[in-house]
């Protein structure tokens, strides 16, 4: 196994499965915590309208993708911060209505045979140095704020109402993780891929949630938990020659079961 | 000069989404009160606070909290809000939820020595020292309630601002809890939303009945006879403007509009 490291499509698989892990280890938290589920969902489903479109009108998919998902991840956090009772039903109609836009432009794209899998499950053995490059530099964004504005952040994601009483700006820290968050989804999505993604999300920090005593431990042990996650899948996709991306997901989602039986322990 | 008030609504209306919560509410809470707000459900209680923290801005009137705008002086309101246990697998120790209470206090980039002894004193004040390093979700309903308290004085407020703190506790907890608070009345004023009559025999200096409009009386005395009738039908009704008339002056307000059960 240590000699496929030798070619570089897998040292840069590796790369790329421990950046991924860095990120939805941090955002993953802010998902868990805040309750956005849906809305990383509806991010990570709307980014195929805006693949679509970018190929219909022959621009960057890439750029398609970023520009289409910040634009209905804005519209989501601004639905959610009216406190809209019907707010996950709204994301729900904008999560559809995107990855029907996308497989729509497609079809209308002349030449064009919608490759849906690659988006659904990703291609880790195919990532490029420059995307390695773009998710490190998003990696390290994240960092630096989360560092700079942490107790804020705290104050933000245990209790909205005080943390405003205490001149905490609220708004600005939702918008603001809403829009890492919608960039790590596009980044992600190209490597592993739509329910990689969700899955990698919301596992990860749900499992460490039960043995953290703070928000960052619990960002910590879900990073670490990631990178194991998708280190051990991708080991066992390549020895039995399986799917990358589904075989992460099946050892995650096993040890999610697992420590459910296990009692937390603080 | 005049001694400022605490907390005063002029001409405040608030309404959600096209429907009146609040109208034509105008009343003043002097300093170092124990004003406790009580009045059905739905009736503006919570908006109330609200509207005095800046978490709400009014539709129309003007809203002073030792005669600035809620949300100028951050050292003015503190809040407790209405915990229904919600969030409470959220890893955080105790110790650090009060810590939040500093924000918007020290400006630094990092909790000083002095934050952390502010908050250490305000758990000791509501008793809970020992449990500084314990996770939240770990703490039972009183606990908890009590973080939350020191969590709101850590900020050293001059008016503190609870909502529903008794509900869902075990009524010895309660009876310490209300003492507690009556404490407190020496350094700042207390203002606090709750459902339960009995808190106010005692404890009360003001009572405010809110059902769409304020009805506020500057005295805390109601006859322990009338809290068994009073629940069942409009509290405010029964509670502060039953018979006996003694008990409380009559509203110059007509309070079969304040009391419209709708």
């Amino acid at each position: 196994m240590i000699e496929l490291l030798q070619f570089e499509f897998m040292r840069n698989a590796l790369w790329a499965a421990l950046l991924c892990s860095g990120l939805c280890g941090i955002l993953g938290t802010m998902v868990v915590v805040k309750r956005y589920v849906i809305l990383a969902g509806g991010v990570a489903h709307a980014a195929y309208g805006g693949v679509g479109i970018a190929l219909y009108l022959g621009i960057s998919p890439q750029l398609g993708a970023v520009g289409f998902s910040l634009a209905l991840s804005l519209l989501m956090a601004w639905v959610m911060l009216k406190r809209e009772a019907r707010a996950d039903s709204i994301i729900g109609v904008l999560w559809a209505a995107g990855m029907a836009a996308g497989v729509i432009f497609a079809d209308l794209t002349p030449g064009y045979g919608a490759d849906l899998m690659s988006y659904l499950f990703g291609s880790i053995l195919a990532v490029a140095r420059v995307d390695l490059f773009m998710m490190a530099g998003l990696l390290a964004a994240t960092l630096v704020l989360g560092f700079v504005w942490r107790r804020q952040i705290a104050a933000f994601s245990f209790d909205e109402d005080f943390a405003r009483t205490r001149g905490v700006p609220v708004t600005l820290l939702h918008f603001g993780v809403v829009v890492l968050l919608s960039m790590a989804v596009v980044l992600i999505i190209r490597i592993v891929g739509l329910i990689l993604v969700i899955a990698l999300l919301t596992i990860p920090p749900s499992v460490a949630e039960k043995f953290s005593r703070s928000l960052w431990s619990m960002m910590g042990i879900s990073c670490v938990l990631s990178a194991l996650f998708s280190l051990a899948g991708l080991a066992l996709a390549v020895y039995f020659n399986l799917t990358a991306g589904a075989v992460i997901i099946a050892v995650a989602s096993a040890v999610y079961l697992v420590s459910l039986a296990v009692p937390g322990r603080r | 000069m005049h001694t400022e008030s605490a907390l005063s609504f002029t001409n405040v209306a608030f309404s959600y989404g096209g429907d009146p919560v609040l109208r034509d509410v105008s009343f003043s809470v002097p300093e170092g009160e124990f004003l406790v707000i009580m009045g059905p459900n739905g009736g503006g209680k919570t908006t109330l606070l609200k509207l005095a923290l800046g978490l709400l801005s009014p539709d129309s009137g003007t809203v002073l909290i030792h005669g600035k705008a809620p949300g100028e002086d951050r050292s003015a309101a503190g809040y407790v809000p209405q915990d229904a246990g919600r969030n409470r697998d959220f890893p955080i120790t105790a110790l650090e939820a009060v810590l939040h209470g500093r924000l918007g206090r020290s400006k630094g980039f990092f909790y000083s020595a002095e934050d952390t002894t502010a908050a250490r004193e305000a758990l000791e004040r509501m008793g809970v020292e020992s449990l500084a390093s314990r996770p939240m979700g770990e703490l039972s309903q009183g606990q908890r309630q009590r973080v939350l308290i020191a969590r709101a004085l850590a900020s050293e407020p001059k008016v503190l601002l609870l909502d529903e703190p008794l509900a869902s506790i075990d009524p010895e907890t309660r009876d310490m809890l209300l003492k507690e608070l009556a404490a407190l009345r020496a350094r700042m004023t207390v203002i606090m939303v709750s459902h339960d009559i009995s808190a106010i025999p005692g404890r009360a200096t003001a009572v405010a009945c809110v059902n769409r409009s304020v009805f506020y009386h500057d005295s805390g005395e109601i006859l322990p006879g009338m809290f068994e009738k009073a629940w069942g039908t409009c509290p405010v009704e029964l509670v502060a403007h039953g018979i006996p008339h003694r008990v409380l002056a009559a509203h110059s307000h007509d309070h079969t509009e304040g009391c419209a059960h709708d």
